[in-house]
């Protein structure tokens, strides 16, 4: 890859990393949350059966209609900010003030954790 | 900082901040100075060709450089040969808002390159981190996650070696007392020889030794592994600073004080390379 093509494509990932910083996490409306006596948090999501558990597979592979999601103390002071109104960033900014972190160290940590969230239908991402 | 290389032939490290300004600093061993002008005008023709603006020159000092509109943001390149190290280095910066003129002349006036002189201990300073490893210990482990880094020099089985890290995020994994933490680092089998607890400028040090014996054989000649290592939190960002050295010997050498002496975390406890 030439030198050109090198920034051309660091310019062209601007705009998506500008979008991830302003987007906004909002919960899923259908999760119940029920708050732990040590501050974590458990998440109940429903969860569809998928197309192709038909039978007989559907006789052989248990199904979950609940998956129960854990979050650890910090993944839960993660899950309060996520709030509908706290963008990417701030929650990255706050997770960072609290814990000490550069952004960059928060970021890594904030939006690995928020992409497995939403992966698991606890969280919605909306992009204006 | 985004991306790190650590050979040192040829790699890239890649700084950037939040708001899209980005920094990169590229090096190559070559044979001989290149021909910068060529290289440059080269490059502003392949720009102008795929329809970037107005690529010109702005040299600065020994640093020859170009400047442009990349994608519509402005570009700085500035390259270098440095004849002592036979190295062509490489800066880059992108600006997604103003052209900070003095920032770029800061970096390009600070930029230095350090001979590696093998009678001395290599002063390393990366992730937080300023430390000196012992002459003639390759680096040989390099381990950037986030709130944790981790220098190795030499291997940990053979010889000697030497282990840097920093680690954030304490309060939430520290579980038990930094003393009692830190003998659980040393490796499998150690016995621990000796522990002390030291103050030095606001910052609680904790040091600890340990042996272990060897095979009969070396055993027999007297040689033992000796683990001997240091951990603080620093109280100016709260993260914990541990540094250990193993080696095989016939008695410790008693490597420490290690804090200030090869690693530093502020500058209270800062390398003083003239200990």
């Amino acid at each position: 890859m030439s030198k050109t093509e090198v920034t051309t494509s660091i310019v062209s990932s601007r705009s998506s990393w500008r979008r991830m910083l302003r987007a906004r996490m909002v919960r899923n409306a259908a999760a119940q949350v029920a708050r732990e006596s040590d501050g974590t948090i458990a998440v109940m999501v429903s969860a569809e059966r998928p197309r192709w558990m038909v039978p007989p597979l559907r006789w052989m592979v248990p199904f979950k209609p609940q998956r129960t999601l854990r979050l650890d103390k910090l993944g839960s002071r993660v899950w309060d900010l996520c709030d509908g109104q706290c963008t990417v960033e701030d929650i990255i900014d706050r997770f960072a003030a609290r814990h000490e972190l550069t952004f960059h160290e928060a970021r890594v940590s904030v939006t690995s954790y928020l992409k497995e969230l939403i992966a698991r239908g606890a969280l919605v991402v909306v992009i204006e | 900082m985004l991306s790190f290389s650590r050979d040192l032939e040829a790699g890239r490290c890649a700084f950037a901040d939040r708001h899209d300004f980005r920094f990169e600093l590229n090096w190559r061993r070559v044979d001989g100075p290149p021909d910068f002008d060529r290289m440059l005008s080269d490059y502003a023709a392949r720009l102008a060709g795929e329809g970037d603006g107005q690529p010109r020159r702005c040299d600065k000092g020994a640093w020859k450089g170009l400047s442009a509109d990349v994608g519509g943001v402005r570009t700085t390149r500035f390259g270098r040969y440095f004849g002592d190290q036979g190295c062509l280095v490489e800066l880059v910066f992108l600006w997604p808002a103003q052209h900070d003129c003095n920032l770029e002349d800061d970096c390009l006036s600070g930029f230095t390159t350090a001979l590696h002189d093998g009678n001395r201990p290599q002063r390393w300073r990366a992730f937080g981190m300023d430390l000196l490893a012992s002459r003639g210990l390759a680096l040989s482990e390099v381990t950037v996650q986030p709130a944790h880094a981790r220098l190795v020099f030499g291997r940990p089985t053979r010889g000697r070696c030497e282990i840097f890290e920093r680690r954030g995020l304490v309060q939430e994994w520290l579980d038990m007392p930094l003393g009692e933490w830190l003998r659980r680092t040393a490796p499998p089998g150690m016995r621990v020889e000796g522990e002390r607890r030291l103050e030095r400028r606001g910052h609680e040090i904790h040091e600890v030794r340990c042996t272990r014996r060897l095979a009969p054989v070396r055993r027999a000649l007297g040689l033992s592994r000796h683990f001997e290592a240091a951990a603080w939190i620093c109280p100016r960002d709260s993260r914990l600073y541990s540094t250990s050295v193993s080696y095989v010997g016939k008695t410790a050498i008693g490597a420490g004080p290690f804090a200030g002496r090869i690693l530093g975390c502020c500058e209270k406890v800062d390398i003083d390379v003239k200990d």
